[in-house]
């Protein structure tokens, strides 16, 4: 290949003729930032920041559409164009959800919350999925000053949660075109996606601006793994993060056999990815979305069984092996093997080997098929055969039971295990190998393996004939109905969404009775506020205290502080934040609906003997306790204490409360993380700054914002806070709530939730917050259950 | 989805089926029909061998394109400095009102659409309206009701 020459930053460097500036600079190490960039992608200059100066060359053009030529002298490292990359960024930020970039905090934050919590939207960094792999954060932690010029604009209507499989958030998009130019890539310029309208309201779209189930779009995924924000995202798996490993396998799920990545984290998959953007590369959406969700469904079965005196014993392998070929011995002649026709070549040979040696019927059964043929049913019922070794679960219980001796394989639990003598699990414990432990088809082939090698039979050579089929890569209509006979929407629900059949509806139940909601609203991104008649609890509730909450009976139990309540209407208020499953099943109520439980008022009420009037108090709240402060801040104001209340969000939109809190403070302060609104900065900052002239101060907020505020706990005489530990029944009996304060354990369920500021452990309380967090990933509601069909 | 063997109902053999040539054919599109129909974006799609997102993008892109059956009359409000000034803001308003409509929509029945355009060139006659071809100047409240009535 020809080479030139040229100088970038004044180092001399050699590049390939018709390398772009920037590929040249990177095959030299140089680095220039860049978003829209991608190595598989042809140059597409939108994103303005690989800008450079060039010699002789006007203006600073893009780097990335510019061809290297012999002797350009080129500049990629001053300080004009760091100003305008700056000014780039602001530009892409304002559009964004960038407080957590403006806020001066930012490390301290994400040293207590190391994980973004589980938002139902993103609305900044820290509740973003993407956080772990987002290049826009990347470019601008280097690049971005912490003063934004400009407003944060923010849009509800941009979240779009319809179609199956992914979520999308245009606010977090920038524009870049990468999901545009992949989904053209790898569909050979049949693309389903293009970019919409114009100005401030350009964004990805289907044709119409429709579904994407309702047009083209196949759901291959390609567009997700490529996209450099936290805009386009894998529903199931978007929490649990970047991957710490990756390997390489194939997808069994249909004849085709694609190669496939596996993303792993702590030795368990959590998601699938193609092996390049390559056409003929390309997934189809079982085995992008389906295949990590099936594997991950629940019901996996972890260890071999063998009925011993009637019972189901857990048993070794050799254990289940024994007994499985004495089975075979004991039956020749009279025996069915049927294993789908998708299993490995290897497993397919032992099989046929098997077959030959004990003179069985073998069955490959069709990829999607829910049952076996109708000859091997027939077979059965007409009593040929006095033993079986089915893999999967193609027979009910019934079929299974019908036979003298039954051996199933399967990954999962199914019915027909009830009538069997062994039961092989189809993920082996082998630490070694944990795609072998991942793949339940995988552990197929050694139990076939291993049988044949028992019998020390030869495998047979030749394999059968694969039937034709249509790739679910062309058709959303082919994606197959069933896998190893169990049906794919059962373990993966949105596959609904594409017509396929359920044999159960899985979609979450509403109470139908308990206590009825009067009124929810949404106040801010992610913040609902909840009305519900509990006239008992309206009765006795004081300011300080909270009740525990259930939207249905299986819901987990959630502390949530009582806000407003009426005695004489019965009514009583919450407002909380969606971070997780129960508190998203909160959310989705609506009025007319029912709470399934709610045990309140619980908790220790805030003591106001010790406050006076004339006093002057300062009230600090952040996120829910904007909301949370309130009543305390009321009681004060009536008993004519001099009330200073001081409200932060992380930025403008994400306020709420204002002119409620308003009435009950005689001076009010906002502060926002990124000085959207009000003074930049949090309410720590005002703590610091006047502190002195309170005679007290209360903090209720995150973890985060309280232990900012603690290091200030020495201004006031007084100084307190209100926490927010997991809880489970809130009478003091499980001890989940604990707290340390000077080293002296409470209960913050009967003990507070009110304590001194300056005592608590917040890392702890922090630490002990974090304890569930896989559990709490693996329990988010993940599913959409709408219907559908596909379309060709 | 559509059904394959229906009849086309265009014609772009005037066009080479080349990209630089899709505006155009829009064009004629919207001059048939008054607007760019999902029909038309498929036959479009066919015909020159873009994708129907990628045609949807380039639709969308213009103003002069519509995505819905215009309305037998069209309003347009000026909102042009002069207008603007002199209350035009008031008219869109009460036609928004009096409509049931928004700006860019039009009434459910088909009678009426009506738009906002940036100036007329009739600044001595502000606030002014265009009702289908005819200009009416100094509209106030109560011509508006007038001309309104008189619209079939």
């Amino acid at each position: 290949m020809e080479k030139i020459h040229l100088t970038i930053d004044g180092v001399q460097i050699e590049a390939n003729k018709g390398d772009t500036v920037l590929q040249a600079a990177r095959n030299a190490g140089i680095f220039i930032p860049s978003l829209c960039a991608h190595k598989e992608l042809s140059p597409y200059g939108a994103c303005r920041l690989c800008v450079v100066e060039i010699d002789n060359v006007r203006g600073t053009p893009t780097s990335c559409t510019t061809p290297a030529a012999d002797g350009m002298v080129v500049r990629t490292n001053t300080e004009q164009l760091n100003t305008q990359r700056r000014r780039t960024l602001e530009l892409m930020m304002s559009g964004h959800t960038s407080a957590c970039f403006s806020c001066d905090s930012r490390e301290e934050c994400e040293a207590v919350k190391p994980t973004p919590a589980k938002a139902g939207i993103s609305t900044r960094c820290g509740t973003c999925s993407n956080r772990s792999d987002c290049s826009l954060r990347q470019v601008s932690l280097g690049n971005f000053t912490r003063d934004m010029g400009l407003p944060s604009i923010y849009d509800p209507a941009k979240v779009e949660r319809d179609d199956p499989f992914i979520d999308r958030d245009h606010n977090l998009c920038i524009l870049c075109g990468i999901c545009v130019r992949t989904c053209e890539k790898v569909h050979d310029g049949k693309g389903a996606i293009a970019i919409a309208n114009r100005g401030s309201k350009a964004k990805i779209s289907s044709a119409f601006g429709k579904e994407w189930n309702m047009e083209e779009c196949l759901f291959c995924g390609a567009c997700i793994d490529e996209c450099p924000t936290g805009c386009l995202t894998d529903r199931w798996s978007r929490w649990f993060g970047k991957e710490d490993g990756v390997v390489e396998s194939v997808c069994r799920m249909c004849p085709e056999n694609c190669k496939i990545n596996l993303r792993l984290k702590n030795g368990r998959l959590i998601g699938v990815e193609k092996t390049s953007l390559k056409p003929e590369d390309q997934l189809c959406a079982l085995g992008r979305f389906g295949y990590v969700q099936i594997l991950n469904s629940q019901g996996r079965l972890s260890r071999h069984y063998v009925k011993i005196g009637g019972e189901m014993i857990p048993s070794s392998f050799e254990e289940a092996l024994d007994r499985t070929a004495e089975i075979f011995e004991r039956n020749a002649g009279k025996i069915l093997i049927a294993v789908p026709e998708t299993s490995a070549d290897e497993a397919k040979r032992s099989a046929m080997a098997l077959s030959k040696k004990f003179n069985a019927d073998l069955e490959f059964v069709k990829f999607d098929a829910a049952e076996l043929s109708e000859e091997s049913r027939k077979n059965i019922e007409g009593k040929k055969y006095s033993a079986m070794f089915v893999a999967g679960d193609y027979v009910g219980e019934e079929l299974a039971g019908s036979v003298e001796s039954f051996v199933n394989f399967d990954f999962l639990r199914n019915k027909s295990q009830n009538s069997a003598d062994v039961v092989f699990a189809g993920a082996f414990e082998d630490e070694k190998n944990i795609v072998k432990k991942l793949e339940g088809q995988e552990a197929l082939t050694s139990v076939l393996k291993a049988l044949s090698d028992k019998f020390s039979i030869e495998e047979s050579e030749e394999l059968p004939k694969t039937r034709e089929f249509v790739s679910p890569k062309t058709s959303k209509c082919a994606v197959p109905h069933a896998y190893m006979g169990h049906l794919v929407a059962d373990l993966a629900p949105d596959f609904a969404a594409f017509g396929l059949p359920v044999s159960k509806k899985t979609g979450e139940e509403k109470a139908k009775s308990g206590y009825e909601i009067l009124e929810s609203k949404v106040l801010a991104p992610n913040f609902h506020s909840i009305k519900i008649k509990a006239p008992d609890m309206a009765k006795y509730a004081k300011a300080g205290q909270f009740a525990i909450l259930m939207a249905n009976e299986k819901s987990e139990r959630s502390p949530f502080t009582i806000i407003d309540w009426n005695a004489e209407d019965g009514w009583v208020q919450f407002v909380f934040e969606e971070v997780g499953r129960s508190s998203a099943e909160l959310g989705r109520l609506s009025k007319g609906d029912f709470l399934a439980s709610a045990s309140g008022p619980l908790g220790t009420p805030f003591d106001f003997s010790n406050f006076k009037q004339g006093q002057k108090v300062l009230l600090m709240g952040g996120c829910y306790g904007i909301a949370a402060i309130y009543p305390v801040a009321r009681e004060l104001k009536k008993m004519g204490v001099k009330t200073t209340v001081a409200i932060e969000a992380s930025t403008s939109f994400m306020l709420f409360f204002e002119d409620k809190l308003k009435t009950v403070a005689d001076e009010f302060i906002v502060m926002t993380r990124d000085g959207t609104k009000g003074s930049k900065g949090g309410c720590s900052n005002v703590y610091e700054k006047r502190g002195g002239e309170f005679d007290a101060a209360i903090a209720v907020g995150c973890v985060f914002m309280m232990k900012q505020c603690s290091l200030f706990a020495s201004k006031t005489p007084l100084s307190l806070c209100s926490l927010n530990p997991i809880m489970v029944d809130g009478t003091g009996m499980c001890g989940a709530c604990r707290v340390s304060l000077d080293g002296e354990t409470k209960f913050a369920c009967v003990d507070g939730p009110f304590f001194d500021l300056g005592k608590v452990d917040f890392n702890e309380l922090a630490k002990r917050r974090t304890a569930y967090s896989l559990l709490e990933i693996d329990a988010m509601p993940r599913h959409l259950h709408s219907g559908g069909g596909c379309h060709k | 989805m559509n059904n394959d063997t229906q009849s086309k109902k265009y014609d772009f053999s005037a066009y080479e089926p080349k990209r630089e040539n899709l505006v155009a054919a829009l064009q004629d599109v919207q001059d048939k029909d008054g607007y760019i129909s999902e029909d038309a974006v498929k036959e479009l799609s066919e015909y020159f061998g873009i994708t129907r997102s990628d045609i949807y993008s380039v639709v969308s892109f213009y103003a002069q394109f519509k995505f819905a059956k215009p309305g037998r009359h069209i309003i347009k409000v000026c909102k042009g400095t002069a207008c603007h000034v002199r209350g035009s803001g008031s008219l869109l308003a009460a036609l928004e009102e009096r409509l049931g409509i928004k700006e860019g929509e039009t009434t459910p029945d088909g009678l009426v659409s009506l738009e906002r355009v940036a100036c007329l060139g009739a600044c001595a006659l502000a606030p002014a309206i265009v009702v289908d071809d005819k200009v009416y100047g100094r509209v106030s409240l109560a011509q508006l009701q007038k001309i309104l009535e008189g619209l079939k």
